[in-house]
């Protein structure tokens, strides 16, 4: 018996002020005065929101997110502003302990968006959660991106056919976005090609500073369309970085940036109550050999990319269309095997 | 379509020159592309700039935005799908910005400069682009001239649409202002204000400034504001403080994002700042003077936001079965309080859900969370679920409040949180918000503010609720304009004070604790809160009535505004009729007719004031044990009584009508305590006044008895007191409160502990002995004077026998047998005995008037009563036909007869009668026969009430006798002053002065004991004391 209280009809129209998430029939509404523009009746001048907001701070929660350092090195914002402006965030929204019980009650609104396998969805319990980050990394041609495109679609549809009811953004960096993928998709699930074409913001990164731009931006519009979106998909996160950062020398850097990044991620999956969906790549792991695989890989990233995924899968070939997907780390499902193929109309059983 | 690669290169060295460290795409890209890829590009990269049916002529359809670098500029594609309309959109997004020059809609609006530079397709990148944190720029806030100025330059591209791009590279440089373009930085537009020679040069510029310092992560210290005149400039700071002034060369020629160093400081130049604004001082304001109107953000509502359509075709796949909601707790937990539904016939039961699916009315179960209800007496939880059903309107009346009129230690506190819980977290309909009240009030005494906000804590803990306490100086905006806060609490004064304020926000249930504030319904307090915004309102108060109706009504009218339309009303149907219903006069029907309308009242009422009294509390505390002891005057309080009786003074007071009572009143009562306080008394008034009241009183006293020793001003309570505390101090560890009204007493009671070397603590203000402190620490309280009001009394009693006290408690009232102590203790018994009748619907009286005839009975000394209030009730207890006092006098008060003939006449009991019954409750002790047969029984003879309940009154009322316990002190060399008596026989107990057999002072003379079992004993004993008209 579920303890919580349902507060809305699912049918009844969203309104204007609120997000609405109908998941499992409960509602949590979130007022839209959350923005930084409410911080002015705080002491916070306009100007500085403008400010914030150029920096790619639209949220309150946002504000609370970001250091003080972070914070004051934003261009004209001295160290009493920025005390001043966590002060106001603080009355504003409530950054503190909260029982376990009323985090349940938060917890209500994450969602789960199914990849197209059933099985692939049971092993990673319903589908890529949403206010999480999930990896997947495999070799080439293991279906990553095509998970990426079926995700994409199945983001749009309702929940009850395991959607998120929500548009989807696409982060391309190797440049592998297709619409004709999409159209395949859209058509197996019976819905407009174009329309879901529609729903689908793509953006192309050419190099990994593009790519933190990228995502700031998209923070900015989420913020600005809250409720609207529910999927964002970077495919992939780390090629950009391996072109970027080359050698020894620079790999400390480039862990530092893809460690920023990825925070940024958490928070704005958590924020906006999205999925993220990453795609990795795998490198060679010479010293290896232990495990007597015949061709000992490992995931790009290390140990940063590890602790910020939520969810990680290991995704290979199986044989033919078949593909096998591993769960690696996750917090909720215990590591197990299944497998899907890779089909006309995206990720789907195994026939 | 225009396909330009040219004017992309041409606009990057426009670019460039704005020397922007971030590279935009466009310039990445390269120059030949398709067709098809830029298309593909753009559509990427463009959403739909436009909505055909949203182009307003005048306005540009590029919304400017007070962003003007956030990438929320990009409007929003829509139903559009040509590639056609990519174009026009400003695009702000780093890098993705610039590009598309070739793609210009078909409509193009004038471009108007707003305060905002307006993004245009070639141009404004380089106000553009955002910042990125860690990025620091150098060149950042393109002043708005260049902005509008390259708006213009797009302008005019545009005219020329179809030109091919050398026309484009042509127009490019005409960078001309357009005439509407204001640049306010420049000052341009204060020519008409007259200046000085030498201001003539003086600029203004926003600055942020830091001490110099050798970090190497250097932040700004803060903002300011740097006036330049010439090469001289003098650093301010937001508060209009001078920070330092210097000169130089850098000065002369400052413009936006410089970075100087001057006097000592680093200084960047953020903006230039209008001389006006700073001539005026309007920098230096906070918010309002100087805030953008939020019409600026809200351009962000002229961008078609787009909802996410469901698509049609799935839009109603397959459904799952609806299951009924969930009430947020389980009704079936063990601890699990669940609240009445409404009922079928509430009004807002059935609002909303159309779609309901049949069987489903709209309601879920309301279920008290179990972390409170564990902890909710039986009476407790039925006080929640009556508040519950009047906050919601589920009884039937006209109105939302309610006041909970328990007695003290009975929780109302607790009972009120768990409400206030309940309904923060759930409400019954669902279908809309998950609550009934969003943002509540509490307010209470300004002592009480910190009292309520440990008990949130206490109970509810700091996570679950955040509770925002304010004391006088705290500003309320944090509860107002913030979103953390559901519950404030505040005092009634400071809520006074921030009224206005309060009066915009909307609240949702008000609860205001010690409620009887309110009475006097005209002040500015009560005016306040009637004022607030919510129909929920809930009274706390310990004693609803304290004299009349007309305070009846006025907490009524609070809590249910609607109930009676105004007090001419209530007046008319019910207090006029009921007062006159107990005039002794009244005709029959008169009489009738009050007592209806009484029952009326009551039922009416009833449905939403809910009280009961201490003893339901009786199970679950130690059994308390009260004692009413009264003691002889010593002998020179006696002197100065009745000189102070037969005085002009006072015999003027009676004669006249006057204000003088008062006076008259506290100086006997002050003399009760100590004939110390009065002396100190006389002492400042004027010797030489001959009419004063204490006139002559020093000089009787330094002429008869100046050669008493010290101790003798000590008085009759106080010897008791005395003995008891050594008793205690000997016998237990417990620790004692002792009360008084009088400040001057606490110091004569300071000075004894000191002598006697006891520890005590001192609290003084009239709120530590009366409202809301709980003292449970202690189990034995000791009232040493009496008030008029007996819920001030009855508050301070309350104080130890409440939640959490572990002890058997035990409280003693000392009153000086005789005096006017006495007397306010008789009416006391009176209103109360008014005050519960009331509840019920009996008899009522005004007992806040004094007849002269009781006026002069109020100033009557009975010298030789043992308890004048005993042989007033003529009562035939037990102790009477062993009392000494039986053939004393009665002085009875002329209102008995009449209130006994008016009982006849309704049927009712009269204040005397219930005045009797109160004190049936309490066994009687005459406490000099009793002494006797102790002594010659060896045991207790009336009852064990007092040898077995309580041990050191016990001790205390036969040990006066013989030799006072060991003082170590001086000035008790006179023992026969104190000593009451000695072993043999009754005479040699009295001291013989002027013939007469006077008790000496500080022996006591009668006791009323109550305990609670003799309580309950009482009630449902048979016989014992009957008692006769």
């Amino acid at each position: 018996m579920s303890m919580d209280q349902v507060v809305r009809d699912k049918n009844d129209p969203i309104e204007e002020d609120e997000e609405e998430v109908h998941s499992a029939y409960v509602l949590v509404s979130v007022s839209r005065f959350e923005d930084v523009d409410e911080l002015q009746n705080h002491g916070i001048n306009a100007a500085d929101i403008t400010k914030l907001k150029q920096a790619g701070i639209c949220t309150i929660k946002c504000v609370q997110m970001t250091t003080k350092k972070n914070l004051c090195r934003i261009k004209g914002f001295s160290e009493t502003k920025v005390e001043k402006l966590k002060e106001a965030a603080a009355k504003l929204h409530n950054a503190s302990f909260i029982t376990g019980l009323e985090y349940r009650v938060q917890r209500k609104k994450v969602l789960t968006i199914s990849t197209g396998s059933k099985q692939l969805d049971e092993l990673i319990g319903g589908g890529i959660q949403t206010m999480a980050i999930t990896e997947a990394f495999g070799e080439f041609r293991t279906g990553k991106t095509q998970i990426a495109h079926t995700l994409c679609v199945v983001a749009q549809l309702p929940l009850q056919m395991g959607g998120g009811n929500g548009k989807a953004a696409f982060i391309d960096t190797e440049g592998t976005f297709r619409h004709e993928r999409i159209k395949s998709i859209a058509e197996r699930f019976g819905i407009d090609a174009e329309a879901a074409l529609e729903n689908i913001l793509v953006a192309r990164a050419y190099n990994s500073e593009h790519q933190m731009d990228l995502i700031t931006e998209v923070a900015a519009r989420f913020a600005e369309e809250r409720g609207i979106f529910r999927l964002l998909v970077i495919d992939s996160i780390i090629a950009l970085f391996r072109t970027d950062f080359s050698g020894r020398s620079e790999l400390s850097e480039r862990q530092q940036k893809l460690n920023q990044m990825l925070s940024r991620l958490v928070k704005i999956a958590e924020e906006f109550n999205i999925a993220v969906y990453l795609t990795n790549q795998v490198q060679s792991d010479p010293g290896g050999g232990l495990t007597f695989v015949a061709d000992p890989k490992k995931p790009v990233g290390g140990h940063i990319m590890a602790h910020a995924s939520t969810t990680r899968l290991y995704l290979r070939k199986g044989r033919g269309e078949e593909r096998i997907a591993k769960v690696y780390d996750s917090p909720d499902v215990p590591e197990a095997e299944a497998p899907y193929a890779i089909s006309a109309g995206g990720i789907a059983d195994v026939s | 379509m225009q396909r330009s690669a040219a004017p992309s290169q041409s606009r990057k060295s426009v670019l460039s020159s704005a020397s922007r460290p971030l590279s935009s795409i466009s310039q990445q890209r390269p120059p030949a592309q398709t067709e098809k890829q830029e298309q593909a590009a753009d559509m990427a990269t463009f959403p739909q700039t436009v909505n055909e049916n949203q182009l307003p002529v005048t306005t540009t359809h590029l919304q400017p935005r007070a962003s003007q670098t956030t990438p929320n500029s990009r409007p929003m594609r829509r139903s559009f799908k040509s590639p056609m309309a990519a174009a026009a959109a400003g695009m702000t997004t780093p890098g993705l910005s610039v590009t598309c020059a070739p793609f210009k809609s078909p409509v193009r609006s004038t471009l108007i400069s707003t305060s905002t530079p307006v993004l245009t397709t070639a141009t404004t990148l380089a106000a553009v682009a955002p910042t990125p944190l860690g990025v620091k720029k150098r060149k950042a806030e393109s002043t708005e001239a260049p902005a509008t100025k390259e708006s213009k330059l797009s302008e005019s591209s545009s005219r020329t649409a179809t030109a091919s791009p050398t026309s484009l590279l042509a127009t490019k440089p005409k960078l001309q202002m357009t005439p509407h373009f204001r640049s306010p930085s420049l000052g341009s537009q204060a020519p008409v204000v007259a200046r000085t020679p030498v201001d003539e040069q003086e600029r203004c510029f926003n600055v942020l400034w830091r001490k110099k310092t050798g970090k190497k992560h250097k932040t700004w210290d803060g903002d300011g504001v740097l006036i330049v005149s010439g090469s001289h400039a003098i650093l301010k700071d937001m508060d209009g403080k001078e920070i330092s002034k210097g000169s130089g060369p850098a000065i002369a020629n400052l413009t936006a994002g410089d970075e100087i160093s001057f006097a000592g400081k680093d200084i960047e130049v953020a903006s230039v700042l209008d001389s006006e604004t700073y001539r005026t001082g309007r920098c230096f304001l906070t918010k309002a003077a100087v805030a953008t109107p939020p019409s600026a953000s809200a351009n962000k509502s002229t961008l078609h936001l787009t909802k996410f359509k469901q698509h049609s075709s799935v839009a109603n796949a397959v459904e799952k079965p609806w299951t009924p909601p969930q009430p947020r707790h389980n009704p079936d937990a063990p601890h699990a309080i669940l609240l009445p539904r409404p009922s079928s016939s509430h009004p807002r039961v059935v609002k909303g859900g159309n779609n309901r699916p049949p069987g489903d009315i709209g309601l879920v179960d309301v279920v008290v969370d179990p972390i409170l209800g564990q902890y909710l007496r039986p009476h407790q939880r039925e006080g929640v679920r009556f508040l519950y059903e009047c906050v919601m309107q589920m009884k039937d009346v006209n109105g939302q409040g309610a006041i909970l009129a328990d007695e003290m230690g009975l929780g109302k506190t607790l009972q009120t949180i768990a409400l206030l819980w309940t309904l923060l977290k759930q409400s019954p309909y669902y279908g809309e918000e998950s609550f009934v009240v969003k943002r509540a009030l509490v307010v209470c005494p300004a002592s009480l503010v910190k009292n309520w906000q440990n008990e949130f804590k206490k109970w509810l803990g700091t996570e679950r609720l955040r509770v925002l306490a304010v004391d006088s100086k705290s500003s309320i905006t944090d509860f107002t304009l913030g979103k953390v806060f559901s519950v404030m609490i505040i005092g009634y004064e400071k809520l006074r004070t921030v009224q206005e304020e309060i009066k915009n926000v909307s609240l949702d249930l008000i609860v205001c604790d010690e409620g009887h504030r309110l009475k006097t319904a005209n002040i500015k307090t009560a005016q306040a809160i009637r004022s607030l915004s919510t129909k929920r309102r809930i009274i706390l108060t310990g004693t609803p009535i304290q004299n009349d109706l007309g305070e009846f009504f006025a907490m009524i009218d609070f809590v249910n505004p609607e109930l009676f339309d105004n007090y001419g009303l209530f007046k008319k149907v019910f207090e006029d009729p009921i007062v006159r219903s107990r005039q002794p006069d009244c005709s029959k029907a008169e009489a009738a007719l009050g007592l209806e309308r009484s029952r009326e009242l009551t039922r009416l009422t009833g449905l939403f004031i809910l009280r009961r009294t201490a003893k339901v509390n009786d199970e679950f505390l130690p059994p308390k044990s009260e004692a009413v002891v009264f003691c002889r005057p010593s002998m020179l309080q006696r002197a100065i009584y009745r000189h102070m009786l037969d005085s002009p003074f006072l015999k003027s007071c009676l004669s006249m009508d006057g204000t003088r009572h008062l006076g008259c009143i506290i100086a006997l009562r002050k003399l009760c305590n100590s004939p110390r306080l009065v002396l100190d008394s006389s002492e400042q008034e004027d010797d030489a006044d001959a009419t004063g009241l204490y006139s002559g009183t020093k000089l009787m006293i330094q002429q008869n008895y100046a050669d008493y020793p010290d101790s003798s001003w000590i008085g009759g309570k106080l010897n008791f007191v005395d003995s008891l505390l050594q008793s205690l101090r000997e016998n237990t560890a417990e620790r004692v409160v002792l009360v008084s009204n009088f400040t001057q007493t606490l110091d004569i009671l300071q000075d004894m502990c000191i002598q006697r070397q006891y520890k005590f603590l001192r609290l003084d203000g009239a709120k530590s002995g009366g409202v809301g402190l709980n003292l449970i620490g202690a189990s034995r309280l000791i009232m040493f004077d009496i008030e008029w009001n007996p819920s001030v009394d009855q508050q301070a009693m309350a104080r130890i026998h409440r939640e959490g006290q572990q002890r058997p408690v035990f409280i003693y009232r000392l009153l000086l047998s005789g005096t006017i102590e006495e007397k306010m203790y008789q009416r006391q018994m009176t209103k109360i005995g008014l005050s519960d009748a009331l509840m019920d619907g009996k008899a009522a009286e005004r007992l806040d008037k004094f007849s002269r005839d009781e006026l002069r009975d109020l100033f009557t000394f009975h010298e030789d009563e043992a308890c004048l209030t005993h042989s007033l009730l003529s009562c035939n207890c037990a102790t009477s036909s062993t009392s000494i006092v039986s053939a004393h006098n009665r002085s009875v008060t002329l209102g008995t007869r009449q209130q006994d003939k008016r009982a006849r006449f309704l049927d009712e009991p009269s204040a005397e009668q219930v005045k009797k019954e109160l004190l049936k409750e309490w066994a009687h002790i005459e406490v000099d026969s009793w002494r006797r047969m102790v002594r010659q029984q060896g045991k207790d003879p009336i009852e064990p009430e007092v040898s077995v309940r309580d041990r050191i009154l016990w001790k205390v009322l036969t040990n006066t006798t013989g030799t006072k316990q060991k003082h170590e002190t001086t000035a008790e060399s006179d023992q026969e002053e104190y000593v009451e008596g000695s072993d043999e026989g009754d005479d040699d107990e009295d001291v013989k002065v002027e013939g007469r057999r006077i008790r000496e002072g500080g022996v006591v003379s009668f006791v009323f004991l109550r305990s609670a079992a003799a309580a309950v004993a009482a009630a449902s004993s048979t016989v014992a004391t009957e008692v006769d008209f």
